[in-house]
């Protein structure tokens, strides 16, 4: 088991920064959710943590330690898209595994693609996106690593094969693994993680146990007659996180208090007031807002 | 580590091996289809055949057989002296039409055939166990190497394609990686040379069992031709290790590009100060160019046509493809270190 330490990496391309003074900390034995929307710099930073890009600045750790290629013989990734060799069946790859890593179990790699029905006599040019995904998987998984980083593993999957991914993704964890992922599937995310980063456009947006960002979260969300209704009062509150204004809609998001601020907006004239509870979806969208600017929009009001 | 590297090259010496095979089951074909037609064979069992033609068998005291085939009418002897494994001679003696005396010898692999032609007699002889410099082997299997290092020639460039991920993830530092993925390449294109002789020479046997000389510096020659074509395969390596795609193009492009340096340094370029300027650049281009020192030569080239690599003999042009074959290494391992995924 690997505590991974990422601290304050940048990286630009050009004059283009991909990852921004990130720094994220995660333990030994979790599984860890990054994410993001596209472009917010989730597959550099799995480059970064791999080495597999030249960082203009801050480091990636392993328990302490940089990284060196003995460290990869604990690590297994699988990248976003097929890395794999299109004139070589299946089977060449579980030789190609074998020969590069002590770890890897060929037998369970084996049983791994019959479960998601990959054949390994098959050239990989014969596979289809989700059976090429599926089959990174498998060689990943059966290498037995302490730690799996895995750019959306579930992509191009049916949701059959994707459940079995985090079927997998919850076993390995269970035997001790760390597993850092990404994901667009936020229901995923919420399933198998324990906690979480939202990465936007290169900077950390909010980290945290799935637990503790939902916890005592809620959306205030109020209807008025008119759409200029003054939200002045709530500007300044630091009971807060959020004010949105769209249109008539006035939604507040609020670590507390939740029953005291229905009871304001109420007050002010609004109509359908109800409470909310926020999903691992509500965070990440607020967390990356600008996707949201739909009407005023106060941060940490 | 580097598994893929040896499907890669396993996979191109199949593909060489089965070429090769269709040439051999060619020439075997032609050999059994033709044979009859155009051989001393034929021409001789056309002499015995004719009714005023004697024949007669005598046995060496060396064990060869002699037939001797005399036709007093035609004015025609012929006398066969069959060594076995060692092959045979034939000698022919027939009129001539033409008062002209000629002298003509013409070798095809250990196939001697000397004409001349003296007064109204014109005798050849045929030996079938002439000599063949082992150099003409070597000179067949470099270049069948040379396309083998062209074919394997971007190591690099082929994982930057989309596989780093996986190169670069494998628990070994990228230096030795790089000199194991060359290393491997290295052993293919050597297989592919000894394969390309072995193949020469097995289908040369289909024809006549070879005699094969193999004179003081075959070694040496051997040695310069395998260097040689590790140095291109170096030099294909080192253009394209920093590429991620069009390293089609590179190694498309490499062999008219090194053709034409090697060719444009040998070649005077005019009187004029142009002429001569791009005649010295070619010549400095072509020290770099492994095509350059592509010759057998053993003797001593003029100096009005030496260039930097085209130096005078094999043992002198062996180190300046071994110092290539280094640096070129070199520069291809540099480049990938730094390459990102």
């Amino acid at each position: 088991m690997s505590t991974i330490t990422i601290d304050r990496i940048r990286k630009s391309y050009g004059s283009y920064t991909a990852v921004d003074d990130f720094s994220v900390e995660i333990p030994a034995g979790t599984v860890f959710g990054l994410l993001g929307p596209n472009g917010a710099g989730k597959t550099t930073t799995f480059k970064a943590m791999l080495g597999l890009i030249r960082l203009d600045g801050g480091s990636v750790r392993y328990d302490g330690k940089p990284l060196v290629p003995a460290t990869f013989e604990r690590i297994a990734y699988v990248p976003e898209r097929s890395v794999l060799y299109d004139w070589m069946t299946v089977t060449e790859h579980i030789h190609m595994t074998r020969s590069a890593f002590k770890g890897f179990v060929p037998k369970m790699a084996l049983e791994l693609l019959t479960q998601f029905n990959v054949d390994p006599r098959k050239r990989v040019r014969q596979l289809s996106k989700g059976m090429r995904t599926a089959t990174m998987v498998a060689l990943a998984v059966a290498r037995q690593a302490d730690t799996l980083i895995l750019d959306e593993p579930t992509s191009g999957l049916d949701p059959i094969n994707q459940r079995h991914v985090l079927n997998l993704m919850i076993n390995e964890s269970a035997r001790g693994a760390t597993i850092v992922f990404s994901s667009h599937q936020i229901g995923q995310v919420e399933r198998a993680a324990e906690r979480i980063a939202v990465m936007d456009r290169g900077k950390l947006a909010l980290e945290g146990t799935v637990d503790d960002l939902k916890y005592g979260r809620k959306i205030v969300e109020g209807i008025f007659p008119t759409s200029d209704v003054s939200l002045e009062e709530f500007h300044h509150d630091t009971r807060l996180l959020r004010v949105d204004r769209d249109g008539r809609i006035v939604r507040l998001l609020t670590k507390e208090d939740a029953t005291a601020f229905a009871a304001r907006l109420e007050g002010m004239g609004a109509s359908g007031v109800r409470i909310v509870d926020l999903n691992l979806e509500d965070i990440f969208l607020y967390a990356v807002s600008p996707a949201l600017q739909t009407a005023d929009v106060v941060e940490g009001a | 580590m580097v598994y893929v590297q040896w499907l890669r090259v396993r996979n191109v010496l199949k593909f060489t091996g089965i070429i090769f095979g269709c040439i051999f089951a060619l020439a075997l074909v032609l050999h059994f289809a033709l044979a009859r037609f155009g051989s001393y064979d034929a021409m001789i069992n056309g002499i015995s055949l004719d009714p005023g033609t004697t024949t007669q068998h005598v046995l060496l005291f060396d064990g060869t057989k002699r037939t001797i085939l005399d036709n007093a009418k035609d004015h025609t002897h012929v006398v066969i002296d069959d060594h076995g494994y060692a092959g045979k001679q034939v000698t022919i003696t027939e009129p001539s039409s033409r008062q002209r005396a000629t002298h003509e010898h013409v070798t095809m692999g250990s196939v001697s055939v000397i004409s001349s032609r003296n007064g109204k007699t014109a005798t050849t002889v045929i030996d079938t166990n002439a000599p063949t410099d082992f150099r003409i082997y070597i000179a067949f299997a470099v270049t069948v190497a040379f396309i083998l290092a062209t074919i394997l020639g971007a190591p690099f460039a082929r994982e930057n394609d989309g596989h780093l991920e996986i190169a670069l993830t494998k628990p070994i530092a990228r230096v030795p990686l790089a000199l194991q993925m060359m290393a491997v390449d290295a052993i293919g294109i050597i297989g592919g040379f000894v394969l390309a002789i072995v193949a020469f020479i097995a289908i040369n046997t289909i024809f006549q069992v070879p005699h094969i000389v193999v004179g003081g510096d075959s070694l040496l020659v051997f040695a310069s031709g395998m260097v040689l074509t590790l140095a291109w395969y170096a030099c294909l390596a080192a253009a394209s290790a920093s590429l991620r795609r069009g390293y089609g193009a590179v190694l498309g492009f490499a062999w008219p590009v090194a053709l034409a340096v090697a060719l444009l340094a040998l070649l005077p370029l005019g009187g004029s100060l142009l002429g001569e300027a791009l005649h010295g650049i070619f010549r400095v281009l072509a020290f770099f160019d492994p095509l350059s020192y592509a010759s057998f030569s053993a003797g001593n080239v003029s100096p009005d046509t030496q260039t930097l690599s085209a130096g005078a003999t094999i043992a002198t042009r062996l180190p300046y493809t071994t110092i290539l074959l280094i640096l070129y290494t070199a520069l291809a391992v540099i480049q990938w270190r730094r390459v990102e995924a």
